[in-house]
């Protein structure tokens, strides 16, 4: 099964124009990439498009992938250029006001954490808790926003995100302490500190 | 180092410069071992590391959204259109979550001929699915398929 082969293999099979591989790996990555991309653009259908196209930019380098190399890593350098260039040529904000409550798209696509059995005080406290921790990150500057999500979100090492963002690794873990902090200054009424 | 970093005892700032690595296991040995010796006779200081897990641990639990199912059929119709292909042949697995096998090529669609439906999809692209397990039994995927091929 291709689920269980690494991302690199998959890679190497793309590179020897395996289109199945790369279905398997863009269906792997989808949701790591349109989700890192509309914290991004902050529109979906764009997003989606973004999506699209970061992949078939991976497609079209097929052959100049380093093989060894992280392919996530990889993938995720493609995305973003995908994206800033896109915000370049639309001069958009890169700081967005979340909407609220259903109107926002990310917030039908899964289903609330099992909070079943937990104190209803306390779920209260964590949706809000999440709400304004939300609205905060995509207040947060873009250099700042997306190493919380490559880091929090998407679970890379620090290594990979510096490769992505292409800034040596003091700056990825100063901009990701500074980013933190600004979260938590955001929601400091509801983590109980001053 | 912050302003509200500056207003604090030595020992309490440094400790804080490093919190955000100590909570991803980053932090190297030397200061590693300082803060955790700090930590346990500093109250305040773990108090913020707590608040910092909390914010990580939040970010960690948002909903991270999927892309449309449309995005990866016009992606594919891309690649294929890309490749000079005039036909395209497709098998998806039982769930829709993954394409078992795909082969496209340029002229005349190979033997065996669709046995569920053919669609065009990429202009000048054709279509055939031999073997399509969803067709029929996935009514969002083939109405996807459809809006999409038009």
């Amino acid at each position: 099964m291709r689920d269980d082969l690494p991302d690199e293999v998959l890679m190497d099979q793309v590179a020897r124009e395996d289109a199945a591989a790369f279905d398997a790996l863009f269906v792997r990555h989808r949701r790591g990439v349109f989700h890192y991309t509309l914290r991004m653009v902050s529109e979906h259908a764009l997003a989606e498009d973004l999506t699209q196209e970061a992949f078939l930019r991976v497609w079209r380098a097929r052959h100049s992938y380093r093989i060894g190399a992280s392919f996530r890593a990889w993938l995720f350098t493609i995305a973003r250029r995908v994206a800033l260039d896109e915000l370049r040529k639309r001069r958009l904000p890169t700081v967005r006001l979340s909407p609220d409550g259903d109107t926002d798209p990310r917030a039908a696509c899964e289903p609330p954490a099992d909070r079943s059995g937990a104190d209803p005080v306390d779920a209260v406290v964590a949706r809000e808790l999440e709400r304004v921790i939300d609205v905060a990150l995509d207040r947060l500057p873009e250099p700042l926003r997306e190493v919380v999500i490559l880091r929090d979100a998407e679970g890379m090492s620090y290594e990979e995100m510096a490769q992505v963002v292409g800034c040596p690794l003091g700056t990825i873990k100063s901009r990701l302490s500074a980013a933190r902090a600004r979260l938590r200054d955001a929601a400091a009424a509801w983590l109980d500190i001053p | 180092m912050s302003d509200a970093q500056a207003s604090l005892p030595a020992e309490c700032a440094s400790a804080r410069a490093g919190l955000s690595e100590w909570l991803d296991g980053e932090l190297s040995a030397r200061p590693r071992a300082a803060l955790e010796r700090h930590l346990p006779g500093c109250p305040a200081c773990r108090k913020e590391a707590a608040a910092l897990q909390v914010v990580t641990h939040t970010v960690r639990r948002m909903p991270r959204p999927e892309p449309g199912e449309t995005v990866r059929w016009r992606l594919l119709g891309q690649v294929w259109a890309e490749a000079g292909s005039t036909w395209a042949q497709v098998q998806i697995s039982e769930s829709g979550s993954e394409c078992v096998r795909v082969e496209w090529g340029p002229g005349d669609a190979p033997s065996p001929q669709p046995t569920r439906g053919s669609a065009p999809t990429a202009p000048g692209l054709r279509v055939v699915t031999s073997v399509w397990q969803g067709w029929g039994g996935d009514a969002m995927r083939c109405d996807e398929w459809t809006a999409l091929t038009g």
